[in-house]
């Protein structure tokens, strides 16, 4: 029977595997000898995964705050804040994501702060979650780095292509005042947001209202503070029925008597650069107004 | 299940292993159909009922074929083999679809939340429905036209449809039905094709070189090109596409085109490797479909399987070109609009067939696709490569315009689309989008580069062909390459595209 199983001398694949071995061996050797750069991601989903992998793997025992959030919370960059600081503000993705991240990491920082909006109707990323902690991958990715996003060959090259961004070469509040395309985005939000929520969609809300409660007792168990936080936003889309409705509803679901809310910055005149995200300029401030209140208290 | 999940990697390797175990060699069919079952099976076993009652009507009715001795009764039986499979079709797939459409003729303002029309409304699509009710139909009228046809062909009708005991008919047909490296999403395989394969497999026969060379490039296209790109193609969905530039919108298009085809032929080489890691051989689906000078030659090289099936048992049955130009023109076009519509129940996709069948009645009508490409006799003229050029890039234009309907099915969203492509030829370039769908888009193009007309009779052809120690060692590390890339590169596991169909 050994023989039937036997495979043929001149086995086919053996060369292939061969060079595939020597290819990664190579690109291993150079990630360690830090000739190939790591990448901060070529698109959303990859840095969204970046940032997590780099949380979960790169263990950081100093971490003082972590965000968990959308696409909102994402722009602010956690240099704008100070030091060991993390964002897991997911780009397409929710504040229920960057939390189960947070859950389930060996190092809890002391403060969390959770980005609490219409965005939380989007479920956690089970499949992201799931990638990271996966027994078998994380070793393989803490071990061999070249596993990781942040050295996928093509996002090296693209973003070796691209060149880092300096804050001083980034566009200033006047650039973003009055774009044709940004005015056209707002009229859309403010069309859109026009008529209240439905019930099924109210229904989808407290399902993951639900899932966050659940999320902020067991994160509060493990010794971390819960702050809940609501981005400002362009004015004219925040003063529109369905905003303000689900501001409304998701305010009483987490009441403050409860829950701890962060105060609102004083500033009212916030930018967007599409009628949701703060432009750079202004994300830099609103990062600033974090340290203030959260980290030099 | 997927291709490219955990799940299917253990199924697909338990299963190879006890197929090939010389003690089960007797029970190869069954521990595939069982196998098969599963792997159907995973994600709604609800639906397993579907494709069981499927097989259940394709075995009867098919057999009933082969066994009548009356030409009446063998058309009897195969009218009701035909008529079950697209009623099993129209039902499942199409029943929302003209549902919702005699709703709107009819005025109906409200939907009613029980009844008739709610379960119409709300059947689930069973996944692969498209592909086994369309392999049932062959088999019925395979097993029919062998009756009246030459002697080699009633000596396969014999063998395997009527000298045959029930039991092991039934098994068969399943095993024919439902095999699953193409069960899902193809390529439709032809009774007669597949029926004279099965028979017992040996471990030592296995084609090893054919099995890994599909494979390993199967994953490529679809995990590092078609699972990468779709982060890019995302953008061209509504109302993303309304912020970008008209060069990033129609760089993404374009991309899109590059990832359907490394999704779908991704999917078939998969299948194809998987067959004959099985010992099975599955037809080609794919020939370069992108050098095509031609609709008509795009379609002799774009999902092989289907147009081929829509030829047999649909377009020649109307007739084909035998009744005139008119009827002809009418043919095309009537296949291609029904041909669309198989792809997906929305109307959307009627469209695409439409403009696919138009495309190709024009073509016929000024003599466009029935030239011969200039690759056989005299070495062909820099005008020539120049003209093949041209068509070559007016075909991919073509094709390539009408996925706008694969992604964006809402009609009134495609046309936003082309709307956007005229208003924002000022709102700039996005190199974020464009860099990288060019590069993923690269393999692709490599992929059909050898095969263009100009490239056939150079020495790159030569060389590519050539058993040299060096050629052997560019293949050797071009699989050893698409090896790495698969591990280091992959992009986020999704479905095939095709499997909504």
């Amino acid at each position: 029977m050994f023989k039937y199983w036997s495979v043929p001398k001149n086995f086919p694949l053996l060369r292939p595997i061969v060079a595939a071995l020597l290819i990664l061996s190579l690109y291993q050797i150079l990630v360690f000898g830090n000739i190939i750069p790591s990448s901060d991601g070529i698109n959303q989903f990859q840095t969204n995964a970046i940032k997590a992998e780099r949380y979960v793997y790169d263990i950081n025992p100093e971490l003082k705050l972590a965000i968990a959030g959308s696409s909102l919370a994402n722009i602010i960059n956690p240099n704008y804040i100070g030091t060991n600081v993390a964002n897991l503000g997911m780009a397409g993705g929710s504040t229920q994501t960057g939390l189960a991240i947070i859950q389930h990491a060996k190092v809890k920082p002391s403060i969390v702060l959770a980005e609490i909006n219409s965005t939380i109707d989007r479920k956690i990323d089970e499949n992201l979650v799931s990638t990271l902690f996966n027994p078998f991958l994380s070793f393989l990715r803490i071990t061999l780095p070249i596993f990781r996003q942040e050295y996928r060959p093509v996002s090296v090259f693209v973003s070796a292509l691209k060149g880092k961004e300096s804050e001083s070469s980034l566009a200033t509040r006047q650039d973003f005042q009055d774009t044709p395309l940004r005015q056209q985005e707002i009229q859309r939000l403010i069309q859109e947001n026009s008529n209240l929520m439905t019930e099924d969609y109210a229904e989808l809300l407290q399902q993951q209202i639900a899932v966050i409660k659940t999320q902020i007792a067991t994160l509060e168990a493990a010794g971390s503070r819960v702050i809940l936080f609501e981005l400002p936003g362009e004015p004219k889309v925040q003063e529109t029925a369905k905003y303000q409705q689900i501001h409304d509803f998701l305010r009483s679901r987490f009441p403050a008597d409860r829950y701890e809310w962060l105060p609102e910055p004083s500033r009212q005149d916030w930018i967007t650069s599409d009628g949701l995200h703060l432009i750079r300029p202004d994300a830099k401030d609103y990062g600033a107004f974090l340290r203030e209140h959260l980290l030099q208290s | 299940m997927l291709f490219t999940s955990f799940e299917f990697l253990v199924l697909a390797l338990a299963t190879f292993s006890l197929y090939y175990f010389p003690p089960f060699r007797r029970v190869q069919v069954p521990i595939l159909v069982i196998a098969s079952f599963a792997f159907y099976a995973w994600n709604a076993p609800s639906l397993l009922v579907l494709l069981i009652v499927s097989i259940l009507i394709n075995v009867l009715t098919s057999y009933k074929v082969a066994h009548s001795t009356q030409k009446t009764g063998q058309l009897f039986w195969a009218f009701w083999g035909v008529f079950a499979n697209l009623l099993v079709l129209g039902l499942f797939k199409y029943g929302g679809l003209f549902t919702r459409f005699f709703l709107h003729l009819a005025g109906a303002t409200t939907v009613p939340e029980d009844g008739l029309v709610f379960t119409l409304l709300t059947l689930p699509l069973p996944i692969g429905i498209s592909f086994y009710t369309f392999q049932g139909i062959s088999l019925v009228v395979d097993v029919l036209r062998q009756s009246d046809s030459e002697t080699s062909s009633l000596a396969l009708k014999e063998k395997f449809y009527v000298q045959i005991q029930p039991l092991k008919y039934l098994l068969n047909t399943s095993f024919f039905l439902a095999f699953f490296p193409q069960l899902i999403a193809g390529p439709i395989v032809k009774a007669n094709e597949f029926f004279p394969q099965i028979s017992p497999k040996r471990f030592r026969d296995i084609p090893w070189a054919l099995v890994f060379k599909y494979l390993v490039l199967g994953y490529f296209l679809k995990m590092v090109v078609a699972d990468n790109l779709k982060d890019y193609t995302f953008w061209i969905t509504y109302p993303y596409y309304q912020g970008l530039g008209t060069l990033t919108n129609l760089t993404l298009l374009f991309g899109y085109s590059m990832q359907i085809f490394a999704d779908f032929a991704g999917y078939s080489l998969i299948a194809i490797g998987l067959g004959a890691a099985f010992g099975y051989t599955l037809p080609q689906n794919f020939n370069f479909p992108y050098i095509s000078c031609s609709i008509a030659e795009f379609w002799r090289r774009w999902h092989i399987s289907l147009s081929t099936w829509l030829k047999s048992y649909l377009y020649i049955p109307l007739g084909g070109n035998r009744k005139g130009k008119i009827r002809t023109y009418f043919n095309l076009i009537i296949v291609m609009v029904l041909g669309g519509l198989w792809h997906g129940a929305a109307w959307s996709y009627a469209v695409w067939g439409l403009f696919h069948g138009v495309g190709l009645a024009i073509e016929r009508l000024c003599n466009l696709g029935v030239q011969k490409r200039s690759e056989t006799g005299s070495h062909p003229t820099w005008q020539q490569h120049i003209i093949e050029l041209f068509q070559v890039l007016s075909v991919f234009s073509f094709v390539t315009f009408g996925w706008l309907l694969f992604k964006l099915p809402r009609f009134d969203q495609a046309l936003d689309f082309v709307a956007i492509l005229f208003k924002n030829v000022d709102a700039g370039v996005q190199l974020i989008y464009i860099v990288p769908v060019l590069i993923f888009s690269a393999p692709v193009l490599l992929y059909h580069l050898p095969h263009y007309p100009a490239f056939r009779k150079t020495s790159v052809a030569a060389i590519a062909s050539s058993k040299t120690r060096w050629t052997t060692l560019a293949i050797d590390l071009t699989f050893g390459l698409m090896l790495a890339m698969l591990l280091l590169n992959s992009g986020s596991s999704t479905a095939f595209i095709y499997f909504q169909f």
